[in-house]
């Protein structure tokens, strides 16, 4: 089958778990669950998959403040805002799951 | 033991020439669409029918972002998806739906994938159906694994032979789990195999200098996915040494006893008198009181186990774990029974004599006697342990803190740093260990770092830990709080400290600096 990866991806374009996931984004993760800080810090060094939920997070926080005074972009704002609590959802399911994790000890 | 190698075959360039499986793929596209066990969201629905519909009609090499964009997310032709990554996103939670939904749905006869740094979905068609083979067991069964085969390319087929055998051998040597290979169980009469309640999947492929090993783990009782991981081996910044460690962590985070399975059994234990606790069960209380620690819950399920070990007297886990019910009454002071240390050394001995090569029945027995204070029989039971699995992982930090507290500091440092630089779920005992050790050299904000991250919220050691620590520091204020705590959590400490604390402290000038620091914090000990 032809190949049809798209160079834009930012998680195509690395080897999967090479690169950390930008510390801006997960600056803002640490200041949205700062309870669980340790635990992120910990599961970015050795998770692709939480990194990768970090990287999507990061993206969706970016156009959340990119076109947060645009009045035209409402329902773009509404799609990514419903977007990011369902990705917080699943960071934080995955923090759970973790051991360590107070909630799970 | 000749190993079945489970192999995905990819059917893309026989689909031409298999005009069935094209309707073979819709109807599974359509049963994946209407599953409960598909989570995705509406949006994520339409990205895979539609990544697929291209695929199907020929157009798979042209699907980019901005197809999927304008076909699925009602963009316009002037999608920038730099400005605009909403494809990029969706496409990692349905990667995930995906895995999930396959994970929870075995047997099915065709698998969707939609690989990383693409959005051009594969379709690969199961090799080893292997649904319905094995009842799911019931509460009283001891809990079984089965290790499937993982999914390679043919040429990576040895190093995953190696990976399902080493996580096998690591699961047996933690002994509270039954563990049987998929292949093995394959090779049993079908009425006669066993009931599984645990399944462990995985995939293992190169990358750029080393590999990417995934492993899920289900639950068929539930169906539920209960653990899903990535774990990278290979050079430089990789996280893990080799495949050997791979396996091993998996290992530790699937069937150790702070491991996911027996987390899962301990939470579906439900309080039920003595009488009602049998075979496993009883066992299952007994995790649940070590993950709880309810006081109330201490002497029912002492008393249960001692009544499994009278009916099971064969049985060297349960005696292992009657010593350490007996150790911990007794060096943490948990109920007025009177429990003599020597009664943990002798459920301790008989476990052993049953089962002489588990690595946990030494390491109950050696912190038995530890806190007797029987220091060269702790030792040699330590390197027994040592020798007997010295490179596993399953029990290596435990090993390296007690040979630590018995005064062999800096082989105990050794074990203990390698084992949490090789693997990530190590216990919270490790966080003790260093605490104790920093405090030896002085190195106080160390000492109160190792107490924070010692996350054991059991009996009293973590507040002790941090009082003595943040007293040492001068922090008075947060030292006087953790005191607080402390003394909340062991009313009786002041008189009863000094004892407590040496049960697992044998050093004397360590022993004068932890009752300094907690004096620093408020606390002075009552010498008895």
């Amino acid at each position: 089958m032809p190949d049809s990866k798209d160079t834009d991806d930012p998680s195509s374009s690395r080897p999967s778990g090479e690169d950390l996931p930008s510390e801006r984004y997960l600056n803002l993760l640490h200041e949205r669950f700062p309870h669980v800080k340790a635990v992120m810090d910990e599961l970015v060094k050795h998770s692709p998959t939480f990194r990768d939920l970090v990287d999507e997070y990061g993206a969706c926080a970016d156009v959340l403040d990119r076109f947060a005074s645009y009045r035209s972009a409402t329902s773009l704002l509404q799609e990514y805002g419903s977007l990011q609590l369902r990705l917080e959802r699943e960071l934080l399911q995955y923090i759970q799951n973790y051991p360590g994790t107070d909630d799970n000890s | 033991m000749l190993a079945k190698i489970h192999h995905l075959r990819s059917v893309e360039s026989e689909r031409h020439a298999d005009s069935s499986f094209e309707k073979i793929l819709r109807d599974h596209l359509d049963q994946l669409l209407g599953s409960s066990l598909f989570d995705a969201s509406a949006r994520s629905r339409d990205f895979l029918s539609f990544v697929v519909e291209e695929t199907l009609a020929g157009r798979g090499s042209t699907i980019n972002q901005t197809a999927i964009a304008i076909g699925v997310f009602g963009r316009g032709t002037d999608f920038d998806p730099i400005l605009d990554p909403i494809v990029r996103v969706q496409a990692g939670r349905l990667r995930r739906s995906l895995e999930r939904f396959y994970l929870l749905k075995s047997g099915s006869p065709v698998r969707i994938e939609l690989p990383k740094g693409g959005y051009t979905p594969s379709f690969v068609r199961d090799a080893d159906d292997c649904s319905g083979l094995m009842a799911v067991e019931s509460e009283t069964d001891w809990p079984s694994v089965v290790v499937h085969e993982f999914e390679s390319s043919p040429a990576d087929a040895e190093a995953c032979q190696n990976v399902a055998e080493e996580i096998g051998r690591e699961l047996h040597r933690y002994g509270d789990i039954h563990v049987a290979r998929r292949s093995d169980v394959a090779m049993v009469d079908v009425h006669n195999r066993p009931a599984v309640r645990f399944e462990l999947h995985g995939r293992l492929h190169q990358v750029q200098g080393g590999y990417c090993t995934t492993v899920r783990l289900v639950d068929r009782k539930t169906g539920e996915q209960l653990w899903s991981e990535e774990l990278l081996c290979g050079e430089n910044e990789f996280s893990f040494r080799n495949l050997q460690d791979v396996s091993r962590v998996i290992a530790a985070r699937v069937g150790s006893e702070h491991g996911i399975i027996i987390r899962t059994l301990s939470s579906e234990y439900r309080a039920r008198s003595p009488d009602q606790a049998v075979g496993y069960s009883t066992l299952r209380r007994c995790y649940h009181y070590f993950f709880s620690f309810q006081v109330g819950e201490f002497i029912p399920t002492l008393e249960a186990l001692a009544n499994f070990v009278a009916q099971q007297p064969e049985n060297a886990l349960a005696w292992t774990h009657l010593a350490r019910l007996y150790l911990a009454n007794y060096s943490f002071e948990l109920s007025d029974l009177h429990t003599p240390i020597e009664r943990a050394i002798h459920c301790g001995y008989q476990a052993l004599l049953l089962d002489p090569a588990s690595p946990k029945t030494r390491c109950v027995l050696a912190t038995a006697l530890l806190v007797k204070g029987e220091i060269a029989a702790a030792q040699h039971e330590l390197s027994q342990a040592l020798k007997l699995n010295g490179q596993s992982l399953a029990y290596r930090e435990t090993i390296g803190w007690l040979t630590a507290l018995t005064g062999n500091w800096d082989q105990g440092m050794v074990l203990m740093r390698d084992a949490v630089s090789r693997n990530p779920f190590s216990l919270a005992h490790v966080n003790h260990g260093f605490w104790a050790h920093h405090l030896m050299l002085g190195n106080f904000e160390s000492a109160y770092i190792a107490a924070l991250a010692y996350r054991d919220p059991s009996f009293f050691w973590g507040e002790l830990m941090k009082a003595c620590s943040l007293g040492h520091l001068g922090r008075t204020s947060d030292a006087r709080a953790s005191v607080a705590d402390l003394l909340r959590a062991k009313p009786q400490f002041a008189y009863r400290g000094s004892t407590l604390i040496g049960y697992y402290i044998k050093s004397d000038s360590l022993r004068q600096l932890i009752e300094e620091g907690l004096r620093k914090a408020g606390l002075v000990l009552n010498r008895q």
